[in-house]
């Protein structure tokens, strides 16, 4: 993709927002997302990152599962941290999960579709762009409230050039 | 077969002190009695924070958050919520009915629904740990460069200028100067060649909230500049980074490349007629630099090295043009704020200070991390909620903000709310957001020397009341921690911190003796102790201790001479032994060795 | 005056000349040189002052005046301990103590093999993972004094 329009962006955010209210990303259900700041790598994200990769693959999970890197989840005495998506689960963000804990992960999880003891953390904060990805009735308030920034700004403006 | 639902038990330090054990033990057996082993998994957890309201279980996928639950009150959560799909009232945090209503009524007023028990509300972390940083794709999905988007086609400069104004955006960087003024002052500048340049040279040592930003989230900085760029009318852009980051500077530069090929950045911006080019600049290890003058002198080549204000960078900047300098927290908070409009953005926050500040939370804290809270929250909420208090149960001491510019802020004035003017009131700063926190066993007189030495090395040299003083305040300093303060000593202290901080030419040297001045007004015995007494009651100044055998406890085992690396523990066996004080070299393997308690320290 | 020891590498001869009309070019300029060859020898600023036709002084004295720029040559292994606040706190000077110790040098001397020198370094920004060490781009988090020469075994081979 080269250079956009203004058009083109408007377009190009539309189909990738489906594609997350779909749930799919790239085409595969299950996300799991690692961690991969300074903290994340210093702790050794990367290990675990390439063990989980092994045992999706060994487990035959390579066309179900996207894994992807993240910044820092601000977790980080508990690092490397990885977060899993994956229908019929909730989401949840694991902590401490060293390459030792790849085959859990794989295993118990996404196989076996249960919850790893000792590493679930809480996620630090609610997610103001959630609207986005909720879907439907969020991004009509998303438009309604740009809609209503919008006749703010322009309010604003004239009062900035009464000012002038 | 798939389970129905996930109870989550906390398992930190603090909720099992308060029995979290037998409650998810509970909570198994009557899963068991009531016939529903397949249905629900209960699943122990790491600490949730929030460790006051403790035991914390959580219910997924219904999110409810209960507190203070009792071994007992299992027997109703798997009967209400796994059997009837109940939420069980009387337990939760959020105990209203009305929670989604309440969301919906914020919403439709355009302000931020505030009411989350986790305390941390995240703008400038909006998308660390969601999105990944190395896909421009994921930022846009997330309503990235919409705000971009709307400055370029739905807004004047000055409408821009105004929101941010509106809004309230006090500079991250620790001055808290209004976003909006400085954007003001420089687009009204004269001149047709104007830079923006964003300070990424976090210098503070123990603050990484850039540094997380950047490499979470650095399309959140790039779009900032570009706004940032059209409404002062500035064509060229600079990051400023220090090169210890090179994991964000790597991060940045494909977020660089990639905006440019979207035409983010660039000649004719999404067809605007805009240009914005923006050029990454290392730094090279000056805590200095981080002073706006400094750092632009760095950026042209030369020794960083500050120069008197005014002229302010607003209109004698780089290269002596009209200059906007913005710290990467602040120009990550402007998408949001043109985006979600000022009145959303002073929902948030208190009065003067609006919207949200990022702590790196670290020292003897238990849950250390990167939080992002909205201001007026208290010291001890993110201390003992969100950080989950002091490390192995020690006593807290103080907690510094503002790194080697600030100060240390006691117990008793941990229920202010964080604002620029109360952290200023208590005697420290807000600082860049670093915020250390201190046990019983940190003494004072330590830290203000490691901050002190720190200043030695990083004063540029340029002034003589920064450059001699600094060395003088460490000298003192470094004698008291060594047993030979002098009595006068104290007031020495005290006269040369007021002659740096009222003479200095920049701000390193008129806040470099914050930290000791702040510590001598807190902890005046402490330092008393070591001139007088040559002691050292937190035990970390090494020269002052005393390893001592008692020797009714002492059986002659001979481990800790067995152990001593000097070899100066003696005895017979089975009889007490002696350490030769003036052979210790005072390293406590001893006092680790013996299983008898019969090593002191003092 | 000649001086024909400081042959650049082509790659970093075309940086320079890419560089060379940029203005405020000469901290980026440094960086490239220092990571070509750990440090900044004195005759490679003397061959960048007589590129890019700014006097050597002025070159030394932005090089002297960052903590970054080396003007000796670091060991093959550079070992950085975090003195930053947090690691401070959690005893990183007895780390600093212990490996200067085993290796048996002072402040930026080099062990005799030239395999080691220790860098004190400034927040490394790990403060989650107090005390740190790195060695090269490895990172040791939470380090225990006694891990020391284990570490330095390790990076011996």
């Amino acid at each position: 993709m080269g250079k956009m329009t203004l058009t083109q962006l408007r377009k190009h955010r539309e189909q990738k927002q489906d594609d997350v209210a779909r749930g799919k990303v790239e085409g595969k259900a299950i996300q799991v997302i690692i961690g991969m700041g300074t903290c994340g790598i210093a702790a050794g994200a990367r290990k675990t990152y390439d063990e989980i990769l092994r045992h999706v693959e060994e487990h035959g999970l390579a066309s179900q599962v996207l894994i992807r890197q993240t910044g820092c989840m601000g977790l980080c005495t508990v690092e490397p941290t990885v977060e899993v998506v994956m229908p019929g689960l909730p989401s949840v963000i694991y902590g401490k999960m060293t390459a030792d804990s790849a085959k859990d992960l794989v295993l118990k999880h996404l196989v076996g579709k249960r919850l790893l003891n000792n590493h679930i953390f809480d996620r630090p904060a609610v997610d103001i762009i959630g609207a986005a990805s909720h879907g439907g009735a969020a991004s009509v308030g998303a438009t309604s409230n740009s809609g209503a920034a919008s006749v703010g700004a322009t309010s604003n403006s004239a009062a900035a050039k009464g000012n002038d | 077969m798939a389970y129905k639902n996930f109870i989550l038990v906390c398992g930190g330090t603090g909720c099992e002190s308060c029995r979290s054990e037998e409650i998810y033990k509970n909570l198994m057996m009557e899963a068991e009695i009531q016939g529903l082993k397949e249905e629900v998994q209960v699943v122990r957890t790491g600490c949730f924070g929030f460790c006051e309201k403790g035991p914390i279980v959580k219910v997924l996928p219904q999110e409810s958050f209960y507190v203070e639950v009792k071994p007992e009150d299992a027997r109703e959560i798997i009967a209400e919520q796994v059997v009837k799909g109940r939420e069980v009232k009387r337990l939760l945090y959020d105990k209203g009915d009305g929670a989604a209503a309440a969301a919906a009524a914020a919403a439709a007023e355009g302000k931020a629904d505030l009411r989350s028990y986790q305390k941390q509300y995240r703008i400038v972390l909006r998308n660390c740990g969601v999105i990944d940083p190395e896909n421009i794709d994921e930022y846009i999905a997330r309503e990235g460069y919409e705000a971009l988007e709307k400055a370029l086609f739905e807004m004047k400069s000055a409408d821009v200028i105004a929101e941010l104004k509106a809004s309230g955006l006090r500079g991250r960087g620790g001055a808290g100067f209004p976003t909006g003024m400085k954007w003001e002052f420089t687009r009204a500048a004269p001149g047709t060649v104007k830079y923006v340049i964003c300070n990424a040279d976090e210098g503070d040592p123990g603050a990484y909230m850039d540094r997380a930003t950047i490499e979470g989230d650095p399309h959140s900085v790039i779009e900032a500049m570009a706004i940032c760029g059209y409404t002062v009318g500035a064509t060229k852009g600079y990051v400023y980074i220090r090169a210890e980051y090179p994991l964000a500077i790597e991060r940045l530069r494909i977020a660089i490349r990639q905006a440019e090929e979207y035409g983010l950045l660039g000649k004719d911006i999404l067809g605007s007629g805009v240009d914005f080019d923006l050029e990454i600049r290392l730094g090279a290890g000056a805590f200095v630099c981080g002073e706006e003058t400094a750092l632009m002198r760095s950026l042209e080549g030369n020794r960083g090295m500050p120069v008197p204000k005014p002229p302010f960078p607003a209109t004698s900047g780089l290269w002596k043009k009209p200059t906007v300098i913005n710290n990467v927290e602040t120009f990550a908070n402007v998408p949001m704020v043109i985006l979600r409009g000022s009145k959303w953005f002073t929902s948030i926050g208190t009065e003067k200070s609006p919207g949200t500040k990022v702590f790196a939370l670290t020292g003897k804290i238990n849950n250390s991390g990167l939080v992002e809270v909205p201001m007026g929250t208290t010291l001890r909420e993110i201390i003992f909620d969100i950080g989950g208090g002091i490390r192995n149960n020690r006593k807290f001491k103080g907690v510094q903000t503002g790194g080697p510019s600030g100060g240390i802020i006691v117990e008793k004035d941990l229920d202010a709310p964080i604002s620029y003017e109360s952290l200023t009131a208590l005697g420290s700063m807000m600082g860049s957001g670093g915020m250390i926190v201190m046990d019983e066993d940190d003494c004072v007189v330590d830290v203000s020397k490691f901050y002190m030495e720190f200043c030695v090395d990083e004063s540029c040299g340029k002034c003589a009341p920064c450059r001699i003083g600094t060395n003088q305040m460490h000298s003192i300093l470094d004698r008291m921690t060594k047993g030979s303060g002098e009595p006068s000593d104290l007031a020495k202290l005290e006269k040369i911190g007021q002659a740096m901080t009222k003479a200095s030419l920049c701000m390193l040297g008129g806040s470099a003796a914050n930290p000791t001045l702040s510590t001598i007004r807190h902890f005046r015995e402490e330092y008393e102790e070591h001139i007088r007494d040559h002691k050292c009651r937190a035990g970390s100044c090494k020269t002052l201790l005393r390893f001592s055998i008692i020797p009714e406890k002492c059986i002659g085992c001979g481990l800790c001479a067995k152990r001593c690396p000097v070899q100066c523990i003696a005895g017979e066996k089975k009889v007490a032994h002696v350490i030769d004080q003036a052979k210790c070299i005072k390293c406590g393997e001893c006092q680790k060795s013996c299983k008898f308690g019969a090593v002191v320290k003092s | 005056m000649e001086n024909k020891e400081a042959g650049f590498s082509p790659e970093l001869t075309a940086f320079i000349l890419e560089w060379k009309d940029k203005p405020g070019n000469l901290i980026m300029l440094l960086h490239r040189i220092q990571e070509e060859y750990g440090f900044i020898p004195r005759s490679a600023a003397e061959t960048l002052a007589r590129m890019i036709d700014l006097p050597l002084a002025k070159i030394y004295g932005v090089v002297t005046f960052y903590h970054f720029f080396k003007t000796s040559k670091p060991g093959k292994n550079r070992i950085a301990i975090c003195l930053g606040t947090a690691c401070y706190l959690k005893g990183s000077q007895d780390l600093i103590d212990e490996a200067r110790d085993l290796l048996n040098i002072e402040g930026d001397e080099v062990t005799d093999d030239g395999l080691f020198s220790i860098d004190a370094v400034r927040c490394i920004g790990c403060c989650g993972l107090a005390p740190v060490l790195q060695v090269g781009n490895e990172v040791f988090g939470k380090v225990q004094k006694d891990q020391i020469a284990e570490i330095i075994a390790k990076f011996r081979t």
